[in-house]
């Protein structure tokens, strides 16, 4: 299987490292990702979209991650016009969790991050509506966090571990 | 005479009603009957999907998958075996292909037809609505010779699909297809040609390229704004390569270009099954992994084109049988955001065709 | 005796039954089965399935039954999906528009224990901790042959009410509970999970 939209050229990536010397490299298959610091994100977001040699004018997913020690937001982006893609990530402390929106560069943003709002308690500053939106209103906690039970494993794992005759039930066909 | 005192109206459309695809519910404010806002309220079908997958392995997440979309079951297996298949540098066989190509084709046909009974039935004709079960059935029909159900097959694996289709399948299929034409241009009558629909969809809506990019809106909507992509073609997949076939696309961007596209693309999918029917290779229908795969580890993230739109999985794995973190990007999610800012000022008959184009699945949007 | 509902009892140990009353029986049960309204609550996946049950090879219509979008004029509600805490009092306010008598089928294991997202923090198990269930057609998701003869069933049960003699296990506490239990009442300031415990502790 082959992906088409190829990924963005080694010396862009480069130009935007020069740019903010705080950013980390990185490669994933082949997505090249750039793991930014908090304070400079909108500003190299805004460079991505307007600038004439990288154009990324599609935010495709907005996803947070429940790394134990940090907690990741990632950003796939897409370039309509010139077909390359670059992934971003932003990492941030269990105890500030404080990122600024990029609802105004991108309004496809908004629901994501309402999202990743409800389901791992990731605040993001200045976003227009920012309230739960899968669970409801009154929902203790935040829900994907990894310290968050799933209710009732235990007793699923072990249903598995029974069989029929722990139940009742006998194996023989009816005559 | 004195002002009349005006004030708007806020109207609940519950989550229990038969023209919102599912439990959707909307706040809606009217002024007389021109919509002032319309905030759309969701998860009321929020089973907490993401965080199950953390607690299965990969072969059981393949059978949940089937449930997050449950009008297009195939595209879900495929969007989260491709980024596995990636992780793991596994290599599919052609007849494992060309098989997932078909699946996926009738299924697309199966989505469309009732796309085009449930459109005709917001718009008041109940009659293309049981018109579309007809055909539907046989598709139904097809999918359990193959592959055992009819809704959830769970028929793909990672590295191909589970078993080889039997000759009654590939019979019936090339019957199917060949069928398809007549039985289409007889549905055309019923909508595409009728006077009550096309006043109450042409020049609805109108909607432009910039706002669709900006706002993420993918899939047919995005193609009947004149934009010509489509993931089959600029971003080849599976077996999309060997086939020839085209893309709709539509010029101005309102509701009944929108509906149009799906109904040419029904036509679309049945050339591309009659071309990998007619080339279909032989050999194995899967790869020589392991049913229970255990990925290394990394993250990887890959997308596809369903019938809604671009389909995608991101996928972290830690080396386990169980995911680390599988996050569904769902079209329907992200089309649903558009629809508060293009049903202002419109008229509250036009904002039911508006909003049934975007055909939103609540399992994929709660998931 | 109104937890019991019209035609269930009604006039139980009023009248003693004779000729007259058992073929009235008959009769109105008869006019009742023979024409019940449907109140499709499809949330999910076996909601496409009881759609399928309408389509033109299995035809619901042919039994009486037609699908009304609203509680007011319908006659019982398949539940079809799971029920998330979010949706208890949806559900609940449906039932309680719907006119007596009134029956209810969830149709999928999601509504009948909560299905593969049983052990969800967000999901409900069961569609009968919310509402009184008459009927429950298993499967994952069952085929539309299988929700037509759960409405066959239920018409079955329906052949055997009587307004004379009071039947225990058709009173409308349908899980055979007897009718000395209050049913749910929803008072007006509750948050979801209080609604859901009191569910989940009546059993």
């Amino acid at each position: 299987m082959n992906m088409a939209t190829s990924e963005i050229t080694l010396e862009l990536v480069d130009r935007l490292v020069e740019k903010f010397p705080e950013t980390v490299k990185n490669k994933y298959l082949d997505w090249h990702t750039l793991i930014v610091r908090r304070e400079d994100i909108i500003e190299l977001c805004e460079m991505l979209k307007s600038d004439g040699e990288f154009e990324f004018n599609f935010l495709t997913d907005l996803s947070g991650v429940d790394y134990l020690e940090y907690m990741e937001v990632v950003y796939h982006l897409y370039s309509y016009e010139l077909q390359h893609k670059l992934c971003l990530k932003v990492r941030v402390k269990p105890d500030d969790l404080l990122i600024p929106s990029v609802t105004s560069l991108w309004s496809t943003a908004d629901w994501h991050e309402r999202e990743a709002y409800d389901l791992f308690g990731i605040v993001f500053e200045g976003h227009p509506n920012l309230k739960r939106i899968l669970c409801a209103e009154d929902f203790p906690g935040h829900a994907f966090r990894k310290d968050f039970p799933l209710e009732n494993d235990e007793e699923y794992l072990l249903r598995d571990e029974k069989t029929a005759e722990d139940y009742g039930i006998s194996e023989d066909l009816p005559s | 005479m004195p002002d009349l005192r005006t004030e708007t109206l806020r109207v609940n459309f519950g989550p229990q009603h038969p023209s919102t695809h599912g439990v959707l519910y909307l706040i809606v404010d009217l002024d007389g009957e021109i919509i002032v806002n319309v905030e759309p309220v969701i998860g009321y079908l929020h089973r907490g999907m993401e965080k199950i997958f953390e607690f299965r392995n990969y072969s059981q997440c393949i059978a949940i998958m089937d449930r997050s979309d449950y009008m297009s079951a195939f595209f879900n297996e495929m969007a989260f075996i491709y980024p596995v298949e990636e992780l793991m540098e596994v290599d599919v066989p052609k007849r494992g292909e060309y098989l997932r190509v078909i699946m996926m084709e009738l299924n697309r046909i199966a989505s469309h037809l009732l796309f085009y009974g449930a459109y005709g039935m917001d718009l008041g004709a109940v009659t293309p609505f049981l018109y579309c079960w007809r055909e539907r059935e046989k598709v139904m029909d097809l999918f359990e010779i193959a592959a055992g159900y009819r809704l959830h097959p769970n028929y793909f694996r990672v590295g191909g699909v589970k078993e080889d289709v039997t000759d009654e399948f590939l019979e019936g299929t090339m019957q199917f297809v060949k069928e398809l034409p007549t039985w289409l241009e007889e549905y055309e009558t019923l909508l595409s040609y009728n006077e009550i629909f096309n006043l109450r969809t042409r020049n609805v809506g109108k909607m432009t390229k910039e706002w669709a990019i900006n706002l993420g809106v993918t899939g047919p909507v995005l193609r009947a704004t004149g934009i010509r992509w489509d993931l089959r073609k600029t971003d080849p997949y599976s077996a999309y390569d060997d086939f020839d076939f085209d893309i709709p696309v539509g010029t101005h961007g309102d509701c009944f270009d929108a509906y149009r596209i799906r109904v040419l693309e029904m036509l679309q999918s049945a050339r591309i099954i009659e071309q990998a029917l007619n080339n279909l290779p032989g050999g194995p229908v899967r790869a020589k992994t392991k049913l229970n795969v255990s990925p290394p580890k990394g993250e990887a993230y890959a997308r596809i084109e369903s019938p809604r739109g671009e389909l995608a999985c991101y996928i972290v794995s830690d080396g386990t049988q169980k995911p680390y973190r599988a996050k569904v990007r769902a079209p329907s999610f992200v089309n649903l955001m558009a629809v508060p800012p293009l049903l202002k000022g419109h008229l509250i008959a036009d904002a039911i065709a508006l909003f049934g184009i975007f055909e939103p699945v609540m399992g994929e949007v709660d998931r | 005796m109104e937890e019991r509902g019209a035609g269930l009892g009604f006039l139980h140990e009023k009248i003693k039954p004779n000729i007259v009353t058992v073929s009235a029986d008959k009769l109105f049960n008869w006019s009742r089965l023979s024409s019940l309204w449907m109140l499709f609550f499809g949330i999910a996946c076996c909601g496409i399935e009881g759609m399928a049950a309408g389509a033109p090879r299995l035809d619901f219509d042919r039994y009486g039954i037609i699908p009304r979008a609203t509680p007011r004029q319908a006659d019982f509600i398949v539940v079809a999906g799971p029920v998330v805490k979010k949706m208890v009092p949806v559900l609940k306010v449906l039932w309680a528009q719907m006119p007596e008598p009134k029956y209810a089928i969830s149709m999928g294991s999601c509504a009948i224990t909560g299905g593969w997202s049983r052990d969800s923090y967000n999901v409900v198990r069961g569609a009968h901790k919310v509402i009184p269930i008459d009927v429950h057609v298993p499967g994952c998701h069952p085929r539309p042959e299988g929700l037509l003869y759960g409405i066959l069933l239920l018409q079955e049960k329906i052949r055997q009410e009587s307004y004379t003699k009071y039947n225990p296990k058709l009173a409308l506490n349908g899980n055979g509970n007897s009718p000395e239990k209050s049913p749910i009442i929803v008072p007006e300031d509750v948050t979801i999970d209080q609604i859901v415990d009191k569910a989940e502790s009546m059993e």
